[in-house]
């Protein structure tokens, strides 16, 4: 060490006879206006003052804003919007011009009752198709009528197809099991053609194919004259058919 | 001028007589503003040569002696009569020192950087020193103080330390927070430094 300061002597001596720098004449006086002045500076700033200093401020502030766009984001999240695309369309069954409402209200009541009857039925229904198909090679000859005389009283009412009018008009005949088996032979082929509309349910219901149809409640007037017209093209049928006999 | 105590009344004259670390205790228990006067007579010049060595402009050096006068006033407290006071209050000039240092390089850097070419090399005017303190030798003054500003700001101030306030190694390293060795390289370096940059001057 004390080689390296004689090789630096010079310079260490220069150093040291360098001219000491002295302090301002006015720096006491300088030091003593900024030390009051931070004196009064404290004092006057209240508890409010404070609180509200720009350094608190801004950081409080901003947390405050944090908190209140994490809440929105939270609270915007939890909402439960229905996707549109997942909600199922209304059916046509919704929109029913109803004229009569009590006529309408006790067709209601007995499509429920048929409803449930015929779930009943189908149960007794599926174990015989069961039956029948384990016995199909025993009978393979065994007809549709044959399936069909064990059918129930109720079965045979839902399984009748809807009448539908020129106008439009779509209508349960609501006639007995005994007219239903009689005539049973002449609406063998509407029955085939129309299975799907077992599935439906009685009066009101629409099947698929048949949605660009208007359905409508018949007064007892309209009523009256779909039967007379009904009856008028029977006879014209019975007509034709002895004329085609003779 | 008398001054309450515990013990009684002190004069002026008798706080004179005290240590740094007397007049600080002092001023920590009796707030004796009197003993605060004294310790700022002691150091203003001795921390104004320190810092003005180190950053070259004495308006600056006045500025930052002042705040570390009002940083001593604020946190007598802090001071703990383990160290010394001379330490301590080199330690608080040195830092603000560096701090007006490293905020005076920005300023520059950024002033320098808006004209001409971005590598190339300035050198900044020296408008702070001062001719009225520049000895009969001033020229050398001079161009001492202007090589001193070109050494590593680290090597720097251990050479100031040393080789102009006259401060002892182990002084040197409290208030650099550094060892020893450290401080005793640091300065070697700053020599050499200094040496070649005053070639002209020390030529054998």
């Amino acid at each position: 060490m004390e080689t390296n300061e004689k090789k630096y002597e010079k310079l260490i001596k220069d150093l040291k006879n360098l001219q000491q720098v002295k302090a301002p004449a006015n720096f006491e006086s300088d030091l003593k206006r900024r030390i009051n002045a931070e004196k009064h500076e404290t004092k006057e700033k209240s508890f409010v003052g404070k609180i509200f200093l720009p350094s608190r401020l801004i950081p409080s502030l901003g947390l405050a804003t944090a908190v209140i766009v994490v809440f929105l984001v939270v609270n915007i999240n939890s909402e439960e919007i229905d996707n549109p695309f997942l909600i199922e369309p209304r059916l046509r069954e919704d929109i029913v011009a109803v004229k009569d409402f009590d006529s309408f209200k006790d067709k209601e009541d007995k499509n429920e009752d048929l409803k449930k009857e015929q779930s009943l039925t189908r149960g007794d229904k599926v174990n015989k198709e069961k039956m029948k198909s384990s016995d199909k090679h025993e009978t393979p000859d065994r007809d549709y009528f044959a399936g069909r005389e064990e059918v129930s009283e109720t079965e045979a009412m839902i399984e009748q197809p809807p009448v539908v009018t020129d106008e439009g008009v779509v209508e349960l005949e609501t006639t007995s099991p005994e007219s239903t088996f009689s005539d049973l032979s002449e609406e063998i082929e509407t029955t085939e053609t129309t299975e799907t509309t077992s599935e439906m349910a009685t009066g009101l219901a629409i099947s698929k194919e048949e949605l660009n149809f208007r359905q409508v409640q018949l007064s007892e007037r309209e009523k009256q004259k779909v039967d007379e017209l009904r009856m008028k093209v029977q006879s014209l049928q019975n007509i034709k058919k002895e004329e085609g006999i003779k | 001028m008398t001054i309450n105590r515990e013990a009684g009344f002190r004069s002026v004259k008798d706080l004179r007589e005290l240590s740094d670390e007397e007049l600080i205790l002092e001023f920590q228990k009796n707030a004796t503003e009197e003993a605060f006067e004294i310790i700022v007579q002691r150091y203003k010049n001795p921390l104004t040569n320190y810092v003005f060595r180190f950053l070259g402009d004495y308006e600056a050096c006045s500025d930052v002696v002042q705040e570390t006068m009002i940083k001593v006033f604020r946190y007598k407290d802090t001071y703990s009569s383990v160290a010394k006071f001379s330490t301590w209050i080199y330690t608080i000039a040195g830092n603000l020192a560096r701090t007006e240092y490293r905020r005076q390089r920005r300023r520059s850097f950024f002033s320098i950087s808006n004209y001409g070419e971005e590598h190339k090399q300035f050198d900044l005017p020296d408008e702070a020193y001062r001719p009225d303190v520049m000895t009969d030798s001033g020229i050398n003054d001079e161009l001492i103080q202007n090589a001193l500003l070109k050494v590593k700001d680290v090597y720097r101030e251990a050479v100031i330390l040393r080789d102009i306030e006259g401060m002892s190694y182990e002084e040197i390293a409290e208030i650099l927070k550094v060892n020893e060795g450290t401080v005793k390289s640091r300065i070697n370096r700053g020599r050499a430094q200094l040496k070649k940059l005053l070639k002209d001057i020390y030529k054998d």
